[in-house]
């Protein structure tokens, strides 16, 4: 079985924020009337990736099961397309979003239900950012309900 | 200083690109992303007396990352005048120190926390890279150094004394605690970073001065640490690094001006330590080895016991004091045949989660495990796996078979390794290892375990597993350990609370951390005052 250590999926989630942001700031470019909102999520996981590295900061210690605390975890059940290809129209680029949002929620539930028995800040932190993405999917479902 | 080497605090970020090296990839497709080393050059470490860095006029000895065998830096082992220098500036500077406000001791700590906090990530890597422990594990030794800094912050509530009113007719009564002067640290290798911090803030924040000795096999860290103490504003000579080995330690044990000493490190030497300090009348505070026992008892749960006890066994390369060293099975209440059933399942889950810990480079984050600090320690454990060989233990995994993640020399690894039919007149069972071999005991009955626990001359830690009330209970008022974990692999006391032991694992009376460590580093000084 596989294990993954915490410093591993800090840094994943990192890098999945980081590249949602940047998928949001390129979507933003598709639609002048929704910029601003799109923009509010390329921001919000620069926030996402200071909060969960920062969390994972002040309460990592060498004494908890840091190491060890996410058998079975595989990180390649979430790895997803973040960028848009050329000449994308904007309801596609929707649906892409929303895509690397389930991956985005499923990876951090997932993540947090393994981290319990770190400290509770962790899994906390990790659920956080789960029901920000969630919030997120049903904002751009709508946005993309406007477009039919 | 050696700073400008380092990679610009501004540019880290330790989760970006541009900190990784290469990526590997390995035969079964995995990524193995190695993180940028702190430092690019080999530089000779220096002395930090009276606020100045000062090369020293002693030879220097290399400081090696174990995990690629490549010299780091050169750290010279500095002579008795260069403590004695480091000593005068400390007692020059006592006197207005002492007397600088409280709150104005603890700014120059709120400042310190801020720039560990700046620097989290380099000091971090720092660890790794001279010590070998993986990343993960140096963040957590990162967290719990600035937890020390966080503490002794409070000093001006600390440090308060007492009063009474009216112990007599007019006459009032009251405790003050005043500074000694100027105190000594000594710490091990097995946490470069944090351990200093376990005396160091408690010590200056009440008023006391400190010369610290870092371990001559991981300096980096302290050097670093020393750094940022000058960069929080310390009045010069308040916090002084003298680099070296044996014979300074020595020469602080034997001068008279030194009030007290910190040290951590092996019971052969600690009492040493302590001797000497009794023969100087210094106050003493001495963390020493240990033999942890973890027991298992059949009503334990084992998934969450088996990932406690990875860490407790083999986190930190199994080098810390409060490393799990032998685990008991323990059968009370079992009959033979479900005992026999209780023991292969925690034997067999537990190699299981040993067997498939990933070791390498601690910069690898993947990593679960890194190497032994260095090759003479490897040599030290492999010697005494042989001898537990010999004594009669059979090995159920054994990790002399080197296997890495990725393409490192293999002069300091080991991979896990646990013994099993180890009792505890065995060497393996008895004394310490500090490496990453687990002794696996069969214990029938709650109170054979106890005793063999008190038999043993150590007394630092124990450990139990279990859902039953009546058995934490039992276990944590019999036992004699100064650190118990119920449930817990690692009972590591937080910052705001004494780092105990007992028995052969600690010499003194107050110890590290918390209100005893203020305790430790002020003199009381009670006041009976009538006025006419």
């Amino acid at each position: 079985m596989s294990s993954v250590t915490i410093s591993t999926i800090i840094s994943f989630a990192t890098k999945f924020e980081e590249d949602s942001s940047r998928l949001y700031s390129k979507l933003a470019e598709l639609s002048v009337e929704k910029k601003d909102v799109l923009m509010s999520f390329a921001k919000e996981s620069i926030e996402n990736s200071l909060f969960v590295t920062r969390t994972y900061r002040e309460t990592v210690s060498d004494a908890l099961e840091t190491s060890f605390s996410f058998e079975g975890l595989d990180l390649n059940d979430y790895i997803v397309e973040t960028t848009l290809k050329n000449n994308i129209d904007y309801a596609e680029a929707l649906r892409t979003a929303i895509n690397v949002e389930e991956k985005a929620i499923n990876f951090y539930l997932e993540a947090s239900k393994r981290s319990k028995s770190l400290l509770s800040t962790i899994p906390r932190a990790l659920t956080v950012v789960a029901e920000r993405r969630s919030r997120r999917k049903l904002k751009l479902e709508s946005l993309l309900s406007q477009t039919d | 200083m050696y700073t400008k080497y380092l990679i610009a605090q501004t540019e880290i970020d330790w989760v970006g690109k541009a900190f990784i090296l290469n990526m590997i990839e390995e035969e079964k497709g995995k990524r193995m992303v190695v993180l940028e080393e702190p430092m690019k050059e080999v530089l000779t470490l220096k002395n930090y007396i009276n606020g100045e860095w000062v090369e020293s006029r002693g030879s220097t000895i290399n400081v090696v990352n174990p995990a690629t065998c490549k010299v780091i830096a050169k750290v010279p082992l500095s002579t008795k005048d260069e403590i004695d220098s480091a000593l005068e500036a400390a007692k020059r500077v006592f006197p207005e120190w002492r007397r600088t406000p409280p709150l104005a001791r603890a700014r120059c700590l709120f400042r310190l926390k801020e720039l560990m906090e700046e620097h989290f990530e380099e000091l971090s890597r720092i660890q790794t890279f001279e010590h070998g422990k993986t990343i993960d594990e140096s963040r957590g030794e990162t967290r719990r150094g600035i937890e020390n800094v966080e503490v002794p912050a409070g000093v001006p509530s600390l440090m308060m004394g007492y009063n009474l009113e009216d112990i007599s007719a007019g006459i009032d009564e009251y405790l003050v605690r005043q500074p000694l002067g100027v105190f000594g640290i000594i710490p091990s290798f097995n946490f470069p970073f944090m351990v200093p911090l376990w005396y160091a803030p408690y010590a200056v924040s009440t008023g006391n001065c400190v010369i610290v000795k870092p371990s001559p096999h991981v300096p980096i860290s302290q050097t670093r640490l020393a750094e940022l103490v000058n960069e929080a504003g310390f009045p010069p000579g308040v916090w002084n690094i003298v680099q070296g080995g044996e014979e300074i330690a020595t020469h602080m044990l034997d001068h008279p001006d030194i009030k007290g000493i910190c040290f951590v490190g092996s019971t052969a030497v600690g009492k040493n330590v302590y001797k000497k300090c009794g023969e100087t009348g210094k106050r003493v505070i001495a963390q020493c080895s240990a033999k942890n026992f973890l027991l298992v008892m059949p009503d334990a749960d084992l998934g969450k016991t088996i990932a406690a006890c990875m860490t407790s066994f083999f986190g930190n390369t199994g080098q810390r004091c409060l490393s799990g060293a032998n685990l008991a099975i323990v059968g009370d209440g079992l009959n033979d045949r479900d005992y026999d059933s209780f023991y292969k399942k925690v034997v067999d889950a537990f190699i299981d989660a040993a067997s498939n810990i990933r070791v390498g480079y601690g910069l690898d984050e993947s990593v679960q495990m890194g190497p032994l600090q260095n090759s003479d320690r490897k040599e030290r454990v492999l010697g005494l796996i042989q001898k537990g060989l010999d004594e009669g233990a059979r090995l159920g995994l054994d990790g002399r078979n080197v296997k890495l993640c990725g393409d490192w020399p293999e002069k300091c690894f080991l991979n896990p390794t646990v013994f099993e039919e180890v009792t505890p007149d065995m060497t393996i069972g008895r004394e310490e290892i500090f490496g990453p071999v687990a002794s696996i005991i069969k214990a029938r009955g709650f109170d054979e375990i106890l005793e063999m626990i008190s038999n043993n001359h150590y007394g630092n830690a124990a450990s139990i597993f279990t859902s039953s009330g009546k058995w934490a209970r039992e276990f944590q008022y019999r036992v004699e350990c100064g650190n118990i974990g119920i449930n817990v692999g690692i009972a590591a006391p937080m910052a705001f609370f004494p780092f105990s032991g007992m028995k052969d694992s600690f010499f003194g009376t107050l110890h590290g951390q918390g209100v005893e460590a203020v305790r430790f580093f002020t003199e009381s000084k009670v006041i009976i005052q009538r006025w006419f």
